[in-house]
Order: C-alpha cells, then sequence, then structure tokens
C-alpha cells in the first residue's frame, strides 16, 4: 500500500460529533538537498503526490450512539414570557410531521426546555425549532424528547437600517394627518 | 355560517354586528343610506382560505365594500385588531381612513420599515400589515383622519372619537423608540403590542338611540388616563348614553370601569363580549366571574364564540404523549368565528341575531 492510501489505523481515525473522517498521514520530507533546491530555479510541486489524489475513504466503524429520528418539527416564534418564569406562549409553525406540517398552532412550553446556552435568546419576537425526537437506548428501549434550540438569526447591519430609515422617512411625508 | 346571513339592512335600519374568532374582533357598522364603518379586522382561521372577516360579511350581504364602506378605524396595533387589515383598506377604496396619530408619526413609519428588514426570514407578521397600510394610504394622497379625545369625525351619525389622549400617544412612542431595532441585532419578529390606554373609544349617535366601541380601553389608577379620562371628557362635552357596548377589553376585569357604566350607558345595556381566546396563562377573557359581573349590569349579554381549549391536533401518538409528557400545550388557532348582529330602525327595539360560534348568556 502506497503513501495515497495508507492503512487506515485506529491513529488516523477521528471522531467529530459521532462521523468519522480521514486524516491522511504526515509526508516525511527528505532535507538533504533542501538547502540547494531553496537557492535554484528548479520548480517544485507545491502538492504532495498523496494531495494529488482523492484519498480512499475507509469503511466508517460503527460508533457508538444512539440511532433517532425526528417525528414531529415546528418552527417557533416566541409571543410572550410568563413573568413567574416558568413558560413562554409562542406561535409555531408544523416543518414535518404526520398532521404537523403546514399547520399553525399556539403553545405553551416550558422554559426549562430552553438549553441554559439558549436562554439569553429567549425573547418575544425570537426564532426557535421545536423538535420530537425518538432514539434508542444502548439497550434497544424506545427514548422520546422534545428539543428547543433558538435559531441564530443575521444581525441587522446599520447599512440596511439607515436605508430603512430613509424608507420610513419618505413614506412618512407622504401621509396627510387631518 | 356566510350563506346565512340574510339581506342587507333598510336604508333606515342601523346596525352594529360584532365578528369574533375566539381571538380577535371586529365590528361593522351600517350608519344608514348604504353606508358603512368598519372598525378593526380579523381572520376567519377555521376557513382554509382565511376570509377577512368584515370583507366576508359585507360581501355576504351583497355589499358592495369599494364604494360602501365609508370608513375603516384602526383601534390600536394589537394582533387581535389588526390581522387583515390591509386587506380591508385595499378593498374599500372610498373609505376615510381613522387611526390614532402615532400611525402615521414618522418615528412609527421608520419603525415599520426597521422592523421589516429581513422580513423574508421573520415573516413580518402583522408589522408588514400595517406597513402595506401606510403604503397604500401614501399612494391614494387621502388625508388620514386622527383620533384625539371628543373628535367628531362625521355629523348624521354623529361619530366621536373618546381616545388616545396626548399622553397616552406619547407613552407609545417612547415604547416604539425602545423597541427600534439596533445594528448589530439578531433580526426578530416585532411582536404589535401597544398599551391598550392607546385604543380608539368610539361613539354613534343616531337620532334616537347610541352605541359605546369600547375597543381594548382599560381603567387605570391615573383618573387622567384609561376610561378616567375618557369620561372625563364626557363630563365636558356631554355624550348620548349608549344603549349597546362593544365590551372593553374582552370583558377582563381590567378594561371594567364604573365610570363607563355610569357615565356613557343607560341603565342595563345590551352587552356584546369577544373573548380573547388564547389568552396568556390562564388569565383569557372574559372568565367567568367578569361574564356574571356584566350580566349584572346588562339585560342582554352576548359572546362572539367560546375559548379555545388545549387541544392538540391529529398527530402520531408519540408526538401526542411526548408533548404531553413535557407540559407542552397546544391551542388551536381553527376556532370557530361567530357573529352578534344587532338591527334597529326608528323608533323600535333592537333586533338581536347570532350566528355560527356566538351566543346568548342572558
Amino acid at each position: 500500500m502506497s503513501a495515497q492510501s495508507a492503512p487506515v489505523t485506529s491513529d488516523v481515525l477521528g471522531k467529530d460529533y459521532g462521523n468519522t473522517f480521514y486524516r491522511p498521514p504526515k509526508k516525511e520530507v527528505d532535507e538533504t538537498n533542501l538547502g540547494e533546491v531553496r537557492g535554484s530555479s528548479i520548480n517544485i510541486p507545491t502538492a504532495s503526490a498523496w494531495f494529488q489524489s482523492a484519498p480512499t475513504l475507509p469503511d466508517p466503524k460503527p460508533v457508538d450512539r444512539v440511532a433517532s429520528k425526528e417525528l414531529a418539527e415546528w418552527s417557533g416564534c416566541v409571543t410572550s414570557i410568563q413573568r413567574e418564569g416558568a413558560f413562554f406562549t409562542a406561535t409555531l409553525n408544523g416543518v414535518n410531521g404526520i398532521g404537523v406540517k403546514g399547520q399553525e398552532e399556539d403553545a405553551r412550553i416550558p422554559i426549562a426546555d430552553v438549553a441554559s446556552w439558549d436562554k439569553a435568546l429567549l425573547r418575544e419576537g425570537n426564532f426557535f425549532r421545536l423538535c420530537v425526537i425518538q432514539g434508542f437506548d444502548a439497550s434497544g428501549d424506545p427514548i422520546r424528547s422534545t428539543k428547543v434550540v433558538f435559531r441564530r438569526m443575521p444581525a441587522y447591519s446599520r447599512q440596511a437600517l439607515d436605508l430603512a430609515l430613509e424608507r420610513g422617512r419618505e413614506l412618512a411625508e407622504r401621509l396627510r394627518v387631518e | 355560517m356566510w350563506s346565512s346571513l340574510g339581506s342587507l339592512p333598510a336604508a333606515d335600519e342601523i346596525e352594529v354586528t360584532v365578528l369574533g374568532p375566539g381571538y380577535g374582533e371586529t365590528v361593522v357598522v351600517h350608519l344608514g343610506n348604504g353606508e358603512w364603518l368598519i372598525v378593526d379586522s380579523c381572520v376567519d382561521s377555521s376557513d382554509p382560505a382565511k376570509p377577512v372577516a368584515p370583507l366576508q360579511y359585507l360581501r355576504s350581504l351583497g355589499v358592495k365594500v369599494e364604494q360602501a364602506v365609508k370608513y375603516i378605524v384602526v383601534s390600536h396595533w394589537d394582533d387581535d385588531h389588526v390581522k387583515g387589515i390591509s386587506d380591508v383598506v385595499e378593498a374599500c377604496v372610498n373609505a376615510d381612513f381613522i387611526c390614532s396619530e402615532v400611525f402615521p408619526n414618522k418615528q412609527f413609519v421608520k419603525f415599520v420599515e426597521a422592523i421589516c428588514i429581513g422580513d423574508a426570514m421573520t415573516d413580518g407578521g402583522n408589522v408588514k400589515n400595517i406597513r402595506k397600510v401606510m403604503q397604500l394610504l401614501g399612494e391614494r394622497k387621502k388625508a388620514i383622519k386622527k383620533a384625539c379625545p371628543s373628535r367628531i369625525l362625521k355629523n348624521n351619525p354623529k361619530i366621536i372619537s373618546w381616545s388616545p389622549s396626548d399622553l397616552e400617544q406619547e407613552e407609545f412612542l417612547k415604547f416604539i423608540a425602545a423597541e427600534h431595532p439596533k445594528a448589530r441585532e439578531a433580526l426578530r419578529k416585532a411582536m404589535p403590542s401597544t398599551a391598550n390606554l392607546t385604543s380608539v373609544v368610539l361613539t354613534i349617535e343616531w337620532d334616537d338611540v347610541s352605541v359605546l366601541l369600547g375597543a381594548d380601553m382599560e381603567t387605570h389608577s391615573n383618573v387622567l388616563r384609561g376610561w378616567g379620562a375618557i369620561a372625563s371628557e364626557v363630563a365636558i362635552t356631554g355624550l348620548q348614553p349608549a344603549d349597546l357596548v362593544k365590551i372593553p377589553h374582552h370583558g377582563s376585569a381590567n378594561g371594567h370601569d364604573n365610570l363607563m357604566w355610569n357615565r356613557l350607558l343607560l341603565n342595563n345595556p345590551i352587552s356584546v363580549i369577544t373573548p380573547f381566546g388564547k389568552g396568556k396563562f390562564g388569565s383569557q377573557p372574559p372568565t367567568k366571574s367578569d361574564v356574571s359581573r356584566i350580566r349584572g349590569q346588562s339585560r342582554k349579554v352576548f359572546l362572539t364564540a367560546r375559548h379555545a381549549g388545549p387541544k392538540l391536533p391529529k398527530m402520531e401518538v408519540a408526538v401526542q404523549r411526548s408533548l404531553r409528557e413535557g407540559s407542552i400545550t397546544f391551542t388551536t388557532k381553527k376556532l370557530p368565528i361567530g357573529v352578534v348582529r344587532h338591527r334597529r330602525r326608528p323608533g323600535e327595539q333592537w333586533n338581536s341575531e347570532t350566528f355560527g360560534a356566538a351566543y346568548c348568556c342572558k
């Protein structure tokens, strides 16, 4: 087996959220004539041979993770937050799921379902996804859970705001009040 | 329901019709001689086409809204009062538009434009609706009539606005300033939400009868605000007490003020309540005690719809169980709409009718 398809051992397999990925082996460089080469006009290819051809991905190894699927998904928007801090209300638009897709609902959701790193995003008008997920634990028993994930929306830009304010000014000038 | 509403009122027959789908309300008034007034707007969510209720109602009667609707009033900028209002303005090309002075205010229009940035992602909701109204009014170059205390907007019949005061408008603009999007802040959907004290309260006085449309006006500890301020205005300018009232703020306790009952209404008027079906955390007005309080002061009480209870739509049993186990409750938006109609010929009594989900509780 050549360097292009180096044997895959456990040290070249990394794990990233349950996905296997290929890490190429380090190329050993012969530095004997390097000084000479740097001083000359010899054109040395910048890509090593094993980079030029697509690496062969190894067969994925079975990874210890729970298989899960989404039974239902909604896109939500926070409409109010309970003063006592136990629940928030939202409008939901069904995205996926039997009897869910395309349906509009109002919902009351426990604030405890919001992850601590998302708590700052719990604000009226902000968007989130609500999912019902079914999985199986290590012993094969079914597990269901609901998940609230707040969306990171792009920000208002100064330029877009300035343009909007200009449009607003022009529109307000066209309105007559008596 | 829409096909069973009957025919047009006679030219001398006045009509006050309150439509409510359990969340949202609109009032349609026949002023006489084929002239109509629409106050606020809502949609019939139980119909997949989501028709705009006031337009659907009038068209069902055979009214040509393009010519016959002479006035459109937006009482305030709350979600349950402005759904479909841009469709109403678009269709009723001959109507005068009446609202509080804050809507055409430069600061508010700028806010609306700013919050609509990225509306493909945020939907824009009812802010987009108001934006379209402003654009239509800007194109038509027809003056907006501002509603303020003791202003006679029309004579014969006399339509008078009793609010909002300058103080309330100032408070609203402060709220808008605080909510204005800032650079580097994440896009969000504006939630139409104003203090109900900015509502436009109207009375309509014919020769022998008067009605009060209470919008979402509330009581306030400061007598210079809310119903206290209106009662003070009435004491100065005078008013023909009303025999029929669209109960303010869905019959809630904070919409109740004895000053309204004593100074703006006749004894034991007819009351019409529009429930706030989706409510916030168990405070959905009218509660049983609200209805009982209103029954004690009225000769007849009507509600446009029943409350929406928690209800899960048809979905996988596993999903329903997960939601239940996670204490997530759904309230369906598809509430049936109800119509409470009152017609009256000169010198006669009110003729009450209910359609759809509406019912009489006294």
